[in-house]
């Protein structure tokens, strides 16, 4: 078998395997449907801190060599 | 609230990788932070506003001082001397919903008397799996220039990239995975810290970042008790495949308890611990001592955040849902909005030392 023919073939694998996989996904009902989510919008469940985050960032990055992890880009001030 | 709004906001509940700005709902918020340590003040009051247009368009912009007072070593100052300086930082955020996709461009703007920054983003979300889940990438471009005082301009390029995966487990828990890389480019060293014998720090001119996050939130409705717990691991590159000479590696854990008081208060007790490795140029032998370095090195720094270092930060949140005020005519347009107030002690094993953190904030939706 030559190498292209090889690779089209491990290709079509790739993009079936990928498809079932999403397929059988969907095919599955969520793990909250849209009447038990109540409680998603509490504070407790939600990540987001809001604008206590900035300060936080700054802090974490002027007093630590390793920022990131909030989802946006840090910097912006001599902190670097 | 239109159905769209409501969508964003659910949106929002998830979507911590979402950046702040692009929250849509209409809101301002105001809030004032100190922070004091032996050697730096930090006030900074900010404000953000955020507005639902028409055609499922939202809009956000914010504004905060940043008024530094500090006699601190990265201030390259060993002297009794205490210098004040103001950073301004302002930005704007354009979002469009079309069903469950939302995508959003930024611009932010920062300048202080010695640095310049300015910031390009590009957001793109898309809810999953119906809506239980949210898919999110930031991309994001800023050039910097840093400008000592009696120095010339340097340079710095950032380009980051960010994506992550929300998923309500549960009607009780969500969690979270997150990847980031930001690409640096340029002037990276501290302008003002000199080695006594080396003079002015020298650090390579190109910086990997890497950052992979986790976080699980679970609660307990019939307590009022919720938990979170947030991890993140953090290593640097100097390329592709290279750590060193960066090679900067950390861990940071922080775990969270929420609990409902009555029905207006909750307090949040969190704690944080962050522990660190040093950039393999790092030097931490007292200035003057030889030996710390060779004759000629390529880089060195004295930068105590490029050093192993561990910081602690607990802290406590207390929300007052402002319902209460309702019954007071004067102050009854505040009713719907919420008050915070937090205070929390950051520990440093640094000659930085500990720094008392007091924040307070309120909320308005309109």
């Amino acid at each position: 078998m030559r190498m292209s023919e090889r690779f089209r073939n491990s290709l079509i694998v790739c993009v079936l395997g990928l498809s079932g996989a999403s397929g059988a996904g969907c095919a599955h009902a969520p793990p909250v449907q849209p009447w038990q989510r109540e409680h998603l919008t509490k504070r407790a469940l939600n990540f987001d801190d809001g604008m206590e985050t900035r300060f936080r960032q700054h802090l974490f990055s002027s007093r630590e060599g390793a920022d990131g992890g909030y989802g946006h880009v840090g910097g912006g001030c001599g902190c670097n | 609230m239109t159905s769209a709004s409501a969508y964003r906001l659910s949106l929002c509940a998830f979507a911590l990788l979402i950046p702040l700005s692009a929250a849509a709902e209409d809101r301002v918020s105001l809030r004032g932070v100190y922070f004091r340590e032996p050697s730096t003040r930090v006030v900074q009051p900010m404000v953000q506003l955020t507005k639902d247009l028409p055609g499922s368009v939202d809009l956000g912009v914010h504004y905060l001082l940043d008024a530094i007072t500090s006699a601190s070593v990265a201030a390259g100052n060993f002297q009794d001397q205490l210098l004040t300086e103001h950073r301004h930082e302002t930005g704007v955020a354009v979002g469009k919903t079309i069903d469950h996709t939302r995508v959003g461009v930024s611009y932010r703007y920062s300048r202080e008397p010695d640095y310049l920054s300015h910031t390009a983003g590009l957001s793109f979300s898309q809810g999953v799996w119906q809506n239980s889940g949210l898919v999110a990438l930031n991309l994001a471009a800023t050039r910097d220039t840093n400008r000592p005082i009696n120095g010339t301009p340097n340079p710095l390029k950032v380009y980051f990239g960010g994506l992550s995966y929300t998923q309500a487990l549960s009607p009780t828990t969500v969690a979270q995975l997150g990847y980031e890389m930001a690409y640096l480019h340029g002037y990276m060293a501290n302008a003002y810290l000199r080695d006594p014998n080396l003079g002015r720090e020298q650090v390579p001119d190109v910086r990997v970042r890497n950052v992979v996050a986790a976080r699980i939130a679970h609660l307990f409705p019939d307590m009022g008790t919720g938990l979170q717990l947030h991890y993140r691991y953090y290593v640097d590159q100097a390329a592709a495949f290279r750590l060193f000479p960066w090679g900067l590696q950390s861990h940071s854990i922080e775990g969270r308890v929420y609990q409902r008081l009555g029905r207006d208060f909750e307090v949040r007790l969190s704690y944080r611990y962050h522990t660190q490795g040093a950039a393999e140029f790092y030097c931490a032998t007292a200035p003057g001592a030889p030996g710390c370095y060779g004759q000629f090195p390529q880089f060195h720094s004295i930068d105590v955040k490029l050093g192993a270092l561990a910081t602690h930060l607990p802290e406590i949140r207390i929300t007052w849902d402002a319902r209460a005020l309702g019954n007071f005519a004067p102050l009854r347009w505040s009713a719907r909005g919420t008050f915070e107030l937090s205070y929390g002690y950051f520990w440093q094993s640094t000659p930085y030392g500990g720094g008392h953190l007091l924040q307070a904030g309120y909320s308005l939706p309109f």
